[in-house]
């Protein structure tokens, strides 16, 4: 009943906000609060026209080019072919690249922020002329068909499982909010949402859509940080967090260390940037499990190289031997306005306790 | 703990009368309360039905091995299987993959090629005598080596080396490692042997979900189906209010009740489903189907023609990010390891007695010990023991992958699922971590490992 409830409430306040005609700060602001939900995230990669300056060699080979390129008239044993290629994947190496190649993205443009303060002998500069721009992992994926824009098949397939797979809700919402323009004091929680997103007729996202947050499996997706609001641009205070990312294969998650947004605020959306330290070892493993080596073949993406490249890139967060353990990284994200639905109580997972529920 | 009890009454009948239940084609007993019914049909002399722990009713031959057949699955590179009426299992000894799996291309030498055993030797034929005669479904096929084959709706059938007693479902299952209704990942799994069984006894408005917790009650289009404890044997308490957000299932005006299915009048004229005696339902606000959400409201519970056996003693449910899974007393997520290779005829690796070229490969790249670092065995007690015939304890070699004997130096006594061991992941480092889920070729469902998933609130890792 419960549900129920909220669902009817949701539903009678978007049908307010749609009645009401275009929505309004002032609207969404009553209660010094705005959400937003998730709508468009691919890595930010940034690419000339005919993607010869960052790839003047052009771009990766693939598993499937990269087989032959192994083994071809060096043996026909499945084992020391196929199963050893599988193995490979899991169990990458970090030496030199063995017959294959790798190719990085060159120059010394790309998109994302200055994440460390600083201006480095391997930072990129914006397209807008901004210096210090940490991104290391474009250098990765920006040669590799899978991950470029408009449709590598990985960027395209990461992007519309986000859509559609109500796993990977991500839900921000914006609390103590004066004005969307200017506010040098915000917070900002990160959720997963459980609902879908909404669409007009011709299929669009569109803002208004409700939002239940979830606080059962949700709850360690959940995040606060503060933030500035500066001539309608929010930027965030870094912060470590873990984030869904699934195509339904397998559950896993991002991890990123000092994690940030800047995003362009308006009362339908949410556009710009996000950026962090991504997790070398969970963002590779995410991979495989995500997608098999047949689909990685669609965009010619070859993952163990992939991971040699990513090991060598890497540049923050070292253990204790001094081995950078993540990556400076940029996503391209944009949000539509959603209404975030909060229970009335904690909600509890089923309803009884782990370990000794073996109920049906 | 309702239905932990009733399983656990489950597992006792079934022990009291043998480690499989064994239904004759005309007789009924009281257990068919806690097993699957099914429809009596006609069948050749020298079969008969077998209602086994977790697959529920299946065909056996007269020595009670369970019937499989092997149906046409398309492959990423091309098809493999049977279709009607054609069987191809046959004594050819098969050297090279298929290249049926991109984007690897075919004409390898298979692992440990020289012992590999034919489809025959593995997966004997239901030979049919010469002058044996069709009975209902079942049919007579020709094979190619002149001798005739039954077959079960046109599909040839085949038994399973690998099951050894009455009611073994060993060689294959009903539930498929890439999920129901073939998941996101198609056929990627291989084209798999399944075991063949009579309809199950219900309404044409339901059908039967298998997974790692039972055999689930849906509705046609997939719905789960629920009852409420508020309900009596007869009788719907669920009005208004309720039945809104618990939609009764109605049956049609005229129909007549029909073995375990009844109906309850809820108003003159309007009959609504009984499963059991009890009234079934659908939850409105189920955004997945079918789903085990409706069951987390207080005193509704998901429905089930037969409950799995439980898992061992000891072992553990945990919470995670998606759903819930199988874990050992610890908290550690379990795993299954699924292998099935590229030669035309499928031979599955998923087996101690299969080739373990494939799995130490992927779990350690070819490294034993790394395979029992990053997938370590489910350790079992000395004196362990199972209630149910799907979970048992064996002794592995871990340097071969094979079976060993006990007090074998260096073997390992430890816990299997359907006769092959199950597997903890070394990057899980708290309850509820998945982080080994679908390791391995086409995301574990080829050649790789899959968590033991018993919910899933938002994918197809378990429903």
């Amino acid at each position: 009943m419960k549900h129920n409830s909220i669902l009817i409430a949701a539903a009678a306040a978007a049908a307010a906000v749609l009645v009401s005609g275009a929505a309004h700060a002032d609207d969404l602001l009553k209660d010094r609060t705005i959400g937003y939900v998730l709508i468009n995230k691919a890595f930010a990669t940034w690419q000339s026209a005919d993607g010869k300056t960052e790839c003047p060699q052009g771009f990766n080979h693939g598993p499937r080019e990269q087989f032959k390129e192994l083994f071809e008239g060096v043996t026909n044993k499945y084992a020391e072919t196929q199963l050893q290629y599988e193995a490979e994947i899991h169990f990458p190496g970090t030496g030199p690249e063995p017959r294959v190649f790798f190719r990085e993205a060159q120059g010394k443009t790309a998109l994302g922020l200055n994440l460390d303060g600083k201006v480095g002998p391997n930072d990129f500069t914006g397209p807008d002329g901004e210096k210090g721009i940490d991104n290391q992992m474009y250098r990765v994926v920006g040669c590799t068909e899978n991950y470029r824009g408009p449709d590598g098949s990985a960027r395209h397939f990461i992007e519309s499982y986000m859509q559609k797979f109500n796993y990977n809700r991500w839900l921000f919402e914006l609390t103590n909010v004066d004005s969307l323009a200017d506010d040098d004091d915000v917070t900002v929680t990160i959720y997963r949402g459980l609902d879908g997103l909404t669409t007009d007729a011709a299929g669009n996202f569109t803002s208004g859509g409700t939002q239940r947050v979830d606080l059962n499996r949700g709850k360690e997706f959940i995040y606060s940080m503060p933030g500035k609001i500066k001539d309608g641009v929010l930027t965030t205070a870094p912060a470590d967090i873990t984030f869904p990312e699934s195509q339904q294969r397998g559950f896993p998650y991002q991890s990123v260390h000092a994690w940030q947004a800047r995003l362009k605020l308006s009362p339908e959306g949410a556009s710009g940037l996000m950026a962090g330290y991504l997790d070398v070892e969970r963002w590779y493993h995410n991979l495989p499990q995500q997608w098999s080596t047949h689909h990685r073949s669609y965009g010619a993406e070859p993952l163990p190289s992939q991971y040699r490249a990513m090991v060598r890139l890497a540049d923050g967060y070292p253990d204790a031997s001094g081995k950078n353990t993540a990556i400076s990284t940029a996503w391209e994200v944009r949000f539509a306005q959603a209404l975030i639905m909060h229970p009335d109580a904690p909600q509890t997972i089923a309803g009884k306790p782990a370990k000794t529920d073996i109920a049906r | 703990m309702r239905y932990l009890k009733s399983l656990v009454s489950a597992v006792a009948i079934a022990a009291s009368i043998g480690a499989a239940a064994v239904v004759q084609a005309d007789t009924k007993t009281t257990k068919q309360a806690l097993t699957e019914d099914y429809v009596r049909e006609d069948m050749p002399a020298g079969f008969q039905v077998v209602v086994a722990e977790f697959e529920g009713p299946v065909f056996a031959d007269a020595k009670g091995k369970t019937l499989y057949n092997w149906p046409l699955r398309d492959l990423r590179n091309g098809p493999a299987g049977e279709q009607k009426g054609k069987p191809t299992c046959t004594d050819t000894k098969y050297t090279t993959n298929a290249g049926l799996m991109s984007p690897y291309p075919g004409g390898m030498t298979l692992p440990e090629v020289e012992t590999r055993p034919t489809c025959v030797q593995l997966w004997p034929p239901a030979y049919a005598a010469a002058d044996a005669k069709p009975v209902g479904k079942w049919t007579i096929v020709d094979r190619t080596d002149g001798k005739k084959q039954w077959a079960y709706e046109g599909l040839a059938l085949y038994t399973s080396v690998l099951d050894k007693q009455i009611g073994d479902v060993v060689g294959g299952s009903s539930l498929s490692p890439r999920g129901p209704d073939g998941g996101l990942a198609g056929d990627a799994e291989g084209a798999m042997r399944e075991p063949v069984g009579p309809p199950t006894a219900m309404p044409k408005q339901f059908r039967i979900r298998p997974f790692h917790r039972g055999r689930l009650l849906t509705t046609v289009e997939g719905r789960s189906v629920y009852q409420w404890d508020k309900d009596a044997d007869g009788n719907s308490n669920c009005t208004n209010a309720c039945a809104r957000e618990w939609a009764p299932i109605l049956a049609p005006d005229r129909v007549q009740p029909q073995g375990e299915w009844s109906t309850v009048e809820r108003s003159p004229g309007v009959k609504q489903w009984a499963f059991r005696k009890r009234p079934v339902y659908t939850h409105v606000l189920d955004e997945k189907t079918p789903s085990q959400q409706g069951g987390d409201v207080p005193g509704w519970h998901n429905v089930y023609t037969q409950l799995a056996p439980n898992p061992p003693k000891g072992f553990t449910v945990q919470d995670m990010v998606s759903g819930q899974v199988l874990a050992d007393a610890q908290g550690r997520t379990i795993y299954i390891y699924n292998c099935n290779d590229d030669a035309p005829d499928q031979q599955s690796c998923n087996h101690p007695a299969a080739p373990q070229a494939y799995r130490f490969m992927i779990c350690g790249k070819g490294d034993w010990q790394r395979c029992l670092q990053q997938f370590p065995y489910v350790i079992a007690a000395k004196d362990a023991k199972s209630d149910s015939r799907i979970w048992s304890v064996m002794d592995i070699d871990p340097k071969t992958g094979k079976r060993a004997q006990p007090g074998d130096a260096g073997a390992l006594h430890v816990w299997a699922y359907r006769d092959r061991p199950v597997y903890l992941c070394g990057r899980d480092k708290k309850p509820g971590d998945v982080e080994c889920d679908a390791w391995g070729e086409f995301s574990g469902i080829r050649n790789g490992y899959k968590a033991f998933w018993l919910r899933d609130d938002f994918g197809r890792n378990s429903i």
